[in-house]
């Protein structure tokens, strides 16, 4: 088992102390985060692998993840996507570009804005509520009471959310891109009268199926991020009321900061082509 | 509001948003409440400017790391996707121009405010919900200290001071990761870079990034405070009520983000 008893914030309260100090702080909560994070992550999979899998629990969190988020992703997509097309219509039809509208604005979205879009708003509303739900279990001894009944939490608690996440994230994904591209649609009929099809036409030649590939890929990434930093953290907090705020802001943090520097990762070893 | 309340919430989809709406409204009366007496504790000069300077240097300083890191990876990612696109049509000379404009514009502020959204704004109403559930806020209407001015107007101030710092510093770091691409990627000097960068990005540009900034520093502010204030319950609430500051203060900045963009374009250049 992993050595969870260690309190990870070392400073709390003002302190106006050596940059180079915070700095090495920092680096140590992530270093042990991220083994904490990975060790759950082979834990987890290993009981996949052994069957034994509640799905009446995985629906439940499935339910709780996927339904749950589906008003904020699709608002929070669909207001990207008019910011972007507002921007982009307008320059490319002011150079007579009409017809690349629908490809620029369906490759930003498909590649780049979409999933991390969906990723951070995710990681805002799951992953905080994870670890909210984790750590006041832990704060009111249940994880305790799951151990003395041999139970481990890993398998009772992770493994179901795991599933439901790696069910539901990148359809949430899928359908924040989707919500963009309307937005997009629309936008560009309503500021800078691009009929709907030409900017579809535009799309189906720009966008190639690695590019679904990318975005999918991008979705289960975010995916496993979200549930094993915010889990992780969550099984990591002690204390009593106040240490469940303070591992929600930890998980909230974490897990957007591992998503866009992932995100790049990705971004990066992807094959890039040009519209 | 309690987590016990929102259990039924699968029950039905119009059920949801007909719930969704209702807190909506609710939670923009409440915060309507806390800006209009922030503001009058403002216009009083009834600012507490040594726990507003405890304040900005806890929103400001202490964000510094995961803002740089953040926006180090978007404008990585960004001029990456640009560049590639640009080289295709032998618009090399154009890549700092298009990325700077980006960064300034849109990007510089919505990641600097998503990520003091997630950190600054899930503590504040973490730290607030605590102070209610623990019954201090009671403990400071019996004393008859207003709760806003105490709380909120410190906080308040110590973002406005903080965020746009953040934001220019965001934009910056962004647009250092921008050159290091177009040097790598496109084989753009930096000099090259910043002479397109200077010809494209006018006064205006950073207008609207301070506007931006300004807007979503109150957002952050006033959402996560009034959540924070009008939660009841015990543990489990705290990490409801985070749960709830984060979702909303983000989707309010996503949606207000769109509307400056509206009424602030210019037209193309």
């Amino acid at each position: 088992m992993m050595a969870m008893n260690i309190p990870m914030e070392r400073n709390t309260g003002l302190q106006f102390g050596n940059p180079l100090l915070s700095l090495e702080n920092w680096c140590a909560i992530g270093f042990r985060l991220f083994g904490q994070a990975t060790i759950m992550l082979f834990q987890a999979v290993g009981y996949i692998f052994h069957g034994g899998i509640n799905w009446a629990e995985v629906m439940r969190q499935a339910n709780m993840i996927g339904i749950g988020s589906l008003y904020v992703v699709g608002v929070t997509g669909l207001f990207t996507g008019f910011a972007m097309s507002l921007q982009i219509s307008k320059e490319l039809a002011a150079f007579g570009a009409d017809t690349a509208v629908g490809g620029v604005v369906a490759l930003a979205l498909i590649r780049e804005i979409g999933p991390i879009t969906a990723g951070v708003m995710v990681a805002g509303r799951v992953g905080s509520a994870m670890a909210a739900e984790l750590s006041s279990m832990v704060v009111s001894e249940q994880i305790d009471a799951l151990k003395i009944m041999r139970v481990d939490p890993v398998q009772f608690l992770v493994v179901p959310r795991f599933l439901a996440a790696l069910l539901t994230i990148p359809a949430l994904s899928i359908y924040s891109m989707f919500l963009g591209l309307a937005g997009a649609i629309f936008i560009a009929q309503a500021k800078a009268n691009i009929p709907p099809d030409i900017f579809l036409d535009s799309v189906k030649q720009t966008v190639v199926g690695t590019d679904f590939i990318t975005h999918l890929i991008k979705s289960v990434i975010n995916a496993c991020i979200i549930i094993f930093f915010s889990c992780s953290i969550g099984l990591s907090a002690r204390g009593g009321a106040e240490d469940v705020g303070h591992a929600t802001t930890r998980a909230v943090v974490w897990t957007m900061t591992i998503i866009f520097i992932a995100n790049y990762i990705v971004t990066a070893l992807s094959p890039l082509h040009t519209s | 509001m309690q987590a016990s309340e929102v259990k039924h919430l699968a029950a039905s989809p119009f059920l949801l948003v007909e719930d969704w709406v209702t807190l909506g409204v609710r939670l923009a009366g409440q915060v309507g409440i806390v800006i209009a007496r922030t503001f009058y504790c403002l216009l009083r000069l009834q600012v507490d400017w040594q726990e507003s300077i405890r304040q900005a240097y806890f929103i400001g300083v202490k964000s510094f790391l995961i803002v740089g890191v953040t926006s180090l990876f978007t404008g990585l990612a960004m001029s990456l996707q640009i560049a590639v696109q640009l080289v295709q049509f032998g618009g090399e000379s154009a890549i700092g121009g298009v990325v700077s404009l980006a960064l300034i514009r849109q990007i510089g502020p919505i990641t600097a405010a998503i990520i003091v959204a997630g950190r600054v704004g899930s503590s504040i109403a973490a730290e607030l919900t605590t102070m209610n559930i623990s019954e201090q806020i009671d403990a400071l209407k019996v004393m008859r200290i207003d709760p806003v001015r105490f709380l909120v107007v410190p906080r308040f101030v110590g973002a406005m001071a903080m965020m746009p710092v953040l934001s220019i510093y965001a934009m910056g770091i962004g647009i250092f990761a921008g050159m290091v691409i177009a040097l790598i990627y496109a084989d753009v000097s930096f000099g090259v870079f910043l002479d397109s960068a200077k010809a494209m990005v006018i006064d205006q540009d950073f207008f609207v990034h301070f506007l931006k900034a300004f807007i979503n520093a109150a957002i952050v502010i006033f959402y996560s405070c009034t959540i924070g204030l009008n939660t009841k319950g015990g543990a489990a609430d705290v990490g409801y009520a985070v749960t709830r500051s984060v979702v909303w203060s983000m989707t309010v900045m996503f949606i207000v983000n769109y509307i400056v963009t509206d009424l602030t374009y210019e037209g193309p250049r």
